[in-house]
């Protein structure tokens, strides 16, 4: 039983937190040059709050993955997206 | 850009202000036929419009510059203005761009360029990306021929690079990079 108990709260250490980080999909229009949309990978990587940014080109979107327990406003992503010269459409929220 | 031809090689190097606005030092050495003239421009550029679609971007710039030239052992005062528009979607590419250096002295250049492009293939964002692109320039100082260049464009990440070979013969190079 001791061994059990050693195990288990050894487990309960090493296994990460499964926090539920939140997950933006922004639509861009404009979103039609790779080279040129390098902007918006940099803009967001250096917010503190985004863990990951991924830019589909084939569905003009950008998927953000924000870091626990930051977020960002919809005006702030807005303003990265316009500032880089592209235009949003839409934006979508989901943890 | 950085760019080279036998006849003509320059350097551009641009500051983004904000979206709309970038400094700029423009550096061209060339072969005219008065003789070798090189300028150095610091230059304000502008966007004027830009037209953003789901699949499709358009954009007009405006630069306006002043600066200095070499020219036949002289320094001349020059002041530039130029135009681009561009219109692009992922398959697709066309730009058109009008440039002039008025001098104080003899050394004025003015340079027209058009071209359009196709992508033979269209890939992801993280992807090599090719372009094949017909290019055509006038700068009567400089020839009173028309030169059309065929050139492949290919960039991956923030490098670009374009080489071609004119219908003349002439090398053509270019390289972009932003940080």
């Amino acid at each position: 039983m001791k061994i059990k108990n050693i195990v288990f709260a050894s487990l309960l250490l090493t296994t990460p937190s499964i926090a539920l980080a939140e997950e933006v999909m922004v639509g861009i229009n404009g979103l039609v040059c790779a080279f040129c949309a390098q902007g918006i990978k940099r803009a967001f990587g250096q917010k503190e709050a985004v863990e990951s940014v991924e830019v589909d080109m084939d569905n003009k979107m950008v998927s953000l993955k924000l870091r626990e327990p930051f977020t960002l406003s919809d005006e702030e992503i807005r303003k990265v997206i316009t500032d880089t010269g592209f235009d949003v459409t839409a934006i979508n929220r989901s943890k | 850009m950085p760019e080279y031809t036998n006849s003509r090689q320059e350097i551009e190097m641009n500051y983004s202000l904000s979206r709309k606005e970038a400094l700029g030092l423009l550096a061209v050495r060339a072969d005219t036929e008065d003789g070798d003239a090189t300028f150095v421009i610091p230059k304000f550029n502008y966007l004027a419009y830009r037209d953003n679609e789901k699949n499709s971007q358009a954009n007009v710039y405006i630069s306006l510059g002043a600066g200095g030239a070499e020219f036949k052992d002289d320094t001349d005062l020059v002041g530039l203005a130029s135009v681009q528009a561009d219109y692009e979607t992922r398959r697709i590419y066309t730009l058109a761009h009008i440039e002039t250096i008025q001098s104080s002295g003899g050394s004025d250049l003015n340079h027209f360029r058009y071209r359009a492009g196709f992508a033979p293939y269209v890939e992801g964002y993280e992807a090599i990306h090719t372009w094949l692109i017909g290019q055509v320039d006038y700068s009567p100082e400089m020839s009173d021929d028309w030169t059309v260049t065929p050139l492949v464009r290919v960039f991956y990440s923030n490098l670009l690079l374009e080489a071609g070979v004119s219908l003349k013969g002439d090398p053509f190079f270019a390289l972009i990079t932003h940080f």
